[in-house]
């Protein structure tokens, strides 16, 4: 287990490498660079010899292959740079915004999973009901609705009409203001995790091993949770390992909606600010965390399948 | 019982009506100030940069600063005018080089100490600093030593003198009335040097002022929140001592719906608003009577390349009669819901003291259509327009096409990111763009960034346009030593150029505030109408939970 552990970081290098390198060519090509932030149209300066000073002080207008080697290597010594203007590291940047971040994503992936899991097994153990086919529309709806839209019509009902949550913000950290965000981001993974929870399930009941154990005089509940569930959610885990992932790093649009201030807004801003190193670092940053995470969830097999080992 | 009921209702709507009544003046009485309270204000567009005046930067933190530092002077909140700020009253030599600004007495920063000539110097040597990198880094051009210092000749800028604790002499290297306008930004703010040079980086996040409000602190993403600061030197119209209100929040929420959603919620106490809430507020029962509306220095436009070599668009009577194709009047009313003003001329007329407008070009498709013949181009010409991909600007361009397409131009719009568009205009590859100008608070250095042939590119001549007798006029004004003088060429400069049309003068931005009814003292602020000077807000009752 431990090789398999070493050889997939190993691995992750060059998908790392990739990544970076991609998002560096990405930020090359687009016109634009940082000091565009310098030409705010508000107030700044509009002063080509100011941007200028700008450009050379930064080393924008180095060679690329300079800029790029000189990004790597200070990546390699763990330093990601610094957003420029106010000298911050982004290490500390993504640092301040990570416990928000993580806390909603933890707090959808919970709801997701619950409701995902719990719809699928309902469902699933009442095939052909009427209560599948609604709760097959159901969740239907769960992934087709657009996350923007679902956030907007509850903090439009649990925030202004009916106002017993706050619409927006991060308070001081209260439970409160964590759940319309967590619940708009949990359900809109939740239909997706229902349903594959529900095909799974089915697949499990037909198989002969719990026909055995039916035949054994085994109860319903038993056969639900010692055989169905461990062997239903192999595929399940490899659902929620991913939205974990994409919950940590795809949270732009909800944190955007309800002011929350995690990387996906601070992302945003670099982007349009043209924060080269910035958005270098959130992009790594996540990353890093899809790599974890999915390495997480291989390992993860092993305990639900002991037939599965890592030689 | 239903007598009961009507009783019951009967005694509802007194009480409801004496609380409103509690609430207002007296009619013709003027509402006495009232102290204290939490104002909690949005910021819609994104975090600020920093507290440190050296970083002057956007309207998100020019918004913060104004209301912790002081300058010299400041921009009047009700007018376009330089008014006095910590400096009380300045006056300049015959040649309109020397200017003396003459400081008020017992001015303290936040740490108790006095505001000192010396410490405007400090701030000004700091911002010419190279090595700091200020946006705001050439802001002191032309002041007598500002260049030997740039280069490290000197080590001080010599035509910046503290004549005495109070008094302030800057000396200019040729006549510069606009001194005093250029001084107005918050970069040029009183900060102590001992703190600085204590805190070095750190200042950008723990800020020591002498204005109304006291930092207090800053969360990133989250929220920035002031305090009161109980010995600030400016006092309202009543001698009562200022600010009122005892904090001010400044929120970050950038999706308009949400900001619509706090504000419903009551969390909110006032917030500049997009285009796509202006209708709703306009017509709502109780928001349409808490708007605040005003002109901000911005002026939309379509402009035409005039370094591509062979093209319809060189010839003036094509330019006029894209200008008399296109129906402001209705883009401003239909497209924009009002949200906007109709440009007669490139200079919001709010630059000027006078305010007064310009009719500009009439919309009449019949005249440009014999002038697109009379310059040889009866049946039109193919163009592409370079437009940011900002609802408004696309909605605007939308509909441009279809008025030149009325009179045979067949236009297809580019639409690019915000800042991939501003490269491209400044690099000028387009053949036209729909943009807009602005964010100067004086009509001359508006008029030398948009038309002035040194200013192609970055600063604002993104139509490279040429025209040596415009030059001519916007050099003689910069050098004016009669403020009339200077009015009288910048409007002669204006004649020309709406006659020369470089730019389809489109409309002018219209600012828009919505806040609570319980909220005074906002104000249309000249240039944006998010830079409220907060010291004179304050709030008639407490809101619900707060």
């Amino acid at each position: 287990m431990l090789r398999y552990l070493i050889r997939r970081v190993v691995l992750a290098v060059p998908v790392l490498l990739g990544i970076t390198s991609i998002t560096f060519v990405l930020l090359w090509v687009i016109p634009g660079d940082l000091t565009q932030q310098f030409l705010d149209p508000k107030i700044g300066t509009i002063d080509a010899e100011v941007v200028e000073a700008a450009r050379e002080r930064w080393g924008l207008n180095d060679p690329f292959v300079v800029q790029y080697g000189r990004y790597l290597w200070n990546v390699v010594r763990g330093d990601l740079g610094v957003t420029y203007v106010t000298n911050e590291r982004v290490r500390d940047a993504i640092l301040s915004r990570l416990p928000a971040t993580a806390r909603l994503a933890l707090a959808a992936m919970t709801i997701s999973t619950l409701l995902g899991i719990g719809a699928g097994l309902f469902t699933a153990l009442r095939r052909g009901s009427y209560l599948d086919t609604a709760g097959m529309v159901v969740t239907l709806f769960g992934v087709s609705i657009p996350t923007f839209w679902l956030g907007l019509l509850l903090m439009w009902g649990l925030g202004v009409r009916w106002a017993v949550l706050p619409a927006t913000g991060y308070g001081r950290g209260e439970l409160s203001y964590l759940v319309l965000p967590a619940v708009t981001l949990g359900l809109s993974y939740a239909g997706a995790i229902a349903r594959l929870t529900r095909s799974a399930t089915l697949d499990v009941l037909g198989a002969d091993y719990v026909r055995t154990a039916r035949a054994k005089g085994a109860t319903q509940q038993v056969i639900v949770t010692r055989h169905v569930l461990t062997n239903a959610m192999i595929p399940v885990l490899t659902l929620i390992g991913v939205n974990l992932g994409g919950l940590m790093a795809g949270s732009v649009v909800v944190e955007t909606i309800f002011a929350w201030p995690g990387i996906g807004q601070l992302l945003v801003d670099a982007i349009q600010e043209r924060n080269l190193f910035l958005v270098q670092g959130c992009v790594l940053f996540f990353a890093v965390i899809f790599t974890m995470v999915n390495v997480c969830v291989d390992l993860a097999y092993g305990f639900l399948d002991p037939r599965i080992r890592y030689d | 019982m239903g007598t009961t009921a009507g009783r019951l209702r009967l005694l509802v709507t007194f009480v409801v009506l004496l609380a409103s009544l509690a609430g207002s003046p007296v009619s013709g009485a003027p509402e006495m100030p009232r102290y204290g309270g939490v104002y909690i204000k949005n910021n819609i567009y994104t975090e600020p940069v920093s507290m440190d005046p050296l970083f002057a930067l956007g309207a998100p933190t020019i918004m913060v600063q104004m209301n912790i530092f002081d300058g010299l002077v400041r921009v009047d909140p009700n007018r376009n005018v330089v008014a006095p700020d910590i400096a009380e009253r300045w006056t300049h030599s015959p040649d309109a080089k020397t200017f003396t600004f003459y400081l008020r007495k017992g001015v303290l920063y936040h740490d108790g100490t006095e505001v000192t000539a010396d410490d405007f110097k400090f701030q000004f040597e700091r911002v010419s600093t190279p090595e700091n990198l200020s946006p705001h880094l050439t802001r002191l051009t032309g002041v007598v030593g500002f260049k030997a210092f740039q280069e490290g000749r000197a080590r001080e800028i010599s035509g910046i003198t503290a004549v005495d604790k109070y008094t302030l002499r800057i000396t200019m290297e040729r006549p510069n009335l606009l001194l005093p306008f250029t001084l107005t930004g918050t970069w040029g703010s009183a900060v102590p040097r001992h703190a600085v040079e204590k805190l070095g980086k750190d200042f950008g996040i723990k800020p020591v002022g002498s204005g109304p409000f006291v930092f207090e602190s800053w969360t990133r993403g989250r929220e920035l929140t002031l305090r009161r600061f109980p010995k600030y030197w400016r006092k309202d119209q009543w001698g009562n001592q200022l600010p009122y209100v005892d904090k001010v929040v400044f929120r970050s929420i950038r999706d308009m719906a949400a900001v619509e959603a706090e504000i419903a919620a009551g969390r909110i106490d006032s917030a500049w608003i997009r285009d796509s809430a202006y209708v709703k507020y306009k017509t709502h029962p109780l928001y349409k009577k808490n708007l605040v509306e005003g002109m901000e220095f911005y002026s939309h436009h379509l402009g035409f390349n005039l370094d591509a070599a062979g093209t319809p668009w060189l010839d003036r009577r094509v330019r006029q009669a894209v200008n008399h194709a296109i129906d402001r009047k209705t883009i401003v009313e239909v497209v924009r819901h009002g949200n906007s003003y109709v440009a007669g001329g490139p200079i919001p007329p709010r630059m000027f003291e006078t305010e007064q407008t310009r009719k500009g070009y009439e919309y009449d498709p019949e005249k440009a259509r014999r002038l697109l013949a009379e310059a040889g181009y009866p049946k039109g010409f193919s163009v592409k327009i370079l437009s940011p991909d900002t609802p408004n600007f696309v909605a605007v361009n939308e509909a441009i096409v279809g008025y030149l397409n009325e009179v045979g131009i067949r236009a297809r719009l580019e639409i690019l990111d915000t800042t991939a568009a501003r490269v491209r205009r400044e690099e000028g590859r387009f053949e036209w763009y729909y943009g807009s100008l602005g964010g100067e608070g004086h009509p001359l250095i508006f008029l030398w960034r948009g038309f002035h042939s040194r200013s192609i590119g970055v600063p604002g001549n993104w139509t490279r346009y040429r025209n040596p007798q415009i030059d001519q006029l916007i050099d003689r004004a910069v050098e004016a030593r009669d403020p009339n003088a200077m009015l009288r060429l910048i409007r002669t400069a204006e004649d020309i150029i709406v006659e020369d049309a470089p730019w389809s003068f489109i409309s002018y931005t219209k600012g828009t505030v919505v806040h609570q009814p319980y909220v005074r003292g906002l104000r249309a602020t000249p240039i944006d109408l998010d830079w409220q000077p907060l010291e004179e807000v304050w709030l008639a009752w407490s809101p619900t939970g707060r």
